[in-house]
């Protein structure tokens, strides 16, 4: 089954709204997820964003890391986006390696210990029967 | 065997000589000196002699064209009157006429859509082998204003599509005002551009109605395998034909409205002259000013037309319309 599949993720609630998860992108070749961030008023100028290499997702009951791969729309480090006011954002994709095409749940982790300036969400669920097909513009 | 620029010109110059009916029958002489005349190139009798063998020859080599010797007149003719070269027979005007249209399309924006339409165009003038050489244009003829490309605009290719085919779409919305970033699922029916914005009309299926989205607000679009859910005829309908922009002022969706404006002489002229919409209906009075109604659903560029003619025009009807606009002042 070679197909490629889109979840609305918005829903999903955690400590964190920003960035927000917005969809998951599941495929034979890679899985890619979603995310908006608003560059925050406590930081001069709003701050700066960046992603870690060490990225990966990670698929409860299953040991493997799925790495990140490439990302859009965000450096990853050390490169960095520094931000030009408060009222900056940006939407951004991570690209990781292909996670099984089944329902799961699965958590990003930036970070295994933590700040709260990493980017870690847990039990992210996905549930593939409510995932809708894409088709390319060719 | 490829044929080169300057045999493919000669062709063409001979094409059009055989096909003068004002002038039929040239002779070897006016080929050669018409040759000269348009491509500027030494021409000889012997190549002349060639390029009519070539233009003889059945195809891919050749164009199997009937070119024959006429005894009695001198001249070289073509057995077909009908013949053309190429097998497309445009009158001048006709390529006339697609010249200017790839003039205004090349005032427009540089969408996929704009370019495999002039590119098709281009196709048939050199199927009349007739050359378009756009380094030759000096200044248009033709200008409409035209800012860089607003963000988004590089969507409008996948929308088309998606309007025209009925495709579902997928996108990240983001409010500015409101600092949120949202999914939606969207079937949308229509694109339109105001004042060099461009929108997307359509079906929003979380919201269960039609809403309008600011390409510029949109990211990753991307077409779903989905059954597609068609906006009620009236609301398409409505979309298109009631309103003066896009943008709704109020968040539920309202009718349209008899509004009411009154301007002074200077204000009524330019409505004269330059009618917003096909609604607008003007009443004068002795003086030059006038009333002017519209029936129109009001939007956020109705608003801000109003504003710009400052005191010159005032706000009579709806009440509610005149609330919204005094709370902005």
């Amino acid at each position: 089954m070679n197909k490629n599949l889109v979840l609305d993720i918005s829903n999903y609630k955690s400590n964190t709204d920003n960035p927000q998860l917005l969809r998951v992108f599941v495929n034979s070749e890679f899985t890619k997820i979603d995310l908006g961030y608003n560059a925050k008023w406590y930081y001069e100028k709003g701050g700066w964003i960046d992603i870690s290499p060490q990225t990966y997702l990670h698929v409860l009951g299953n040991e493997k890391k799925y790495l990140l791969k490439s990302a859009e729309g965000v450096p990853i480090a050390p490169e960095k986006n520094h931000f030009e006011s408060i009222k900056d954002w940006t939407c951004f994709s991570l690209y990781f390696e292909a996670i099984p095409m089944k329902n799961c749940v699965i958590n990003m982790i930036e970070a295994e210990k933590p700040t709260p300036n990493d980017f870690n969400y847990y039990d992210i669920v996905l549930e593939m029967e409510v995932a809708m097909e894409i088709i390319e513009l060719l | 065997m490829p044929v080169n620029n300057s045999a493919y010109r000669r062709y063409k110059v001979i094409d059009m000589l055989l096909r003068n009916k004002m002038k039929p029958f040239p002779t070897m002489d006016d080929l050669i000196d018409a040759c000269w005349e348009k491509v500027q190139v030494k021409t000889t009798l012997e190549t002349i002699q060639k390029d009519i063998a070539r233009m003889r020859m059945s195809p891919p080599d050749g164009f199997d064209a009937p070119i024959y010797f006429d005894r009695k007149h001198l001249g070289y003719a073509y057995r077909d009157p009908n013949y053309t070269l190429t097998g497309i027979n445009l009158n001048q005007s006709e390529i006339d006429s697609i010249k200017e249209s790839i003039d205004l399309l090349n005032s427009l924006g540089g969408t996929r859509v704009k370019v495999k339409l002039k590119n098709a165009m281009e196709k048939v003038l050199s199927a009349v082998l007739e050359e378009y050489n756009t380094e030759n244009v000096k200044t248009p003829v033709i200008q409409t204003h035209l800012p860089p490309p607003s963000r988004g605009y590089e969507y409008v290719d996948l929308l088309y599509h998606a309007c025209r085919e009925r495709v579902p779409v997928s996108f990240i919305h983001y409010q500015f005002k409101k600092r949120k970033f949202s999914t939606v699922l969207f079937h949308p029916f229509c694109i339109k551009e105001f004042e060099n914005r461009w929108f997307v009309i359509g079906h929003s299926e979380k919201e269960g109605r039609t809403k309008t989205f600011g390409l510029d607000s949109i990211y990753s679009p991307v077409l779903l395998k989905r059954k597609f859910i068609q906006t009620d005829a009236n609301e398409v309908q409505s979309a298109l034909r009631d309103y003066y922009g896009v943008t709704l002022i109020y968040d539920e969706n309202i009718t349209v409205q008899e509004i009411e404006i009154e301007a002074d002489a200077d204000t009524t002229y330019q409505f004269q002259a330059y009618p917003i919409h096909e609604s607008q209906e003007i009443r004068k009075n002795e003086n030059g000013s006038s009333i002017i109604r519209f029936r129109l659903i009001p939007t956020e560029e109705l608003i801000r037309l109003f504003l710009s003619y400052g005191k010159q025009i005032s706000l009579k009807k709806p009440l509610a319309l005149k609330k919204h606009i005094q709370q902005l002042k």
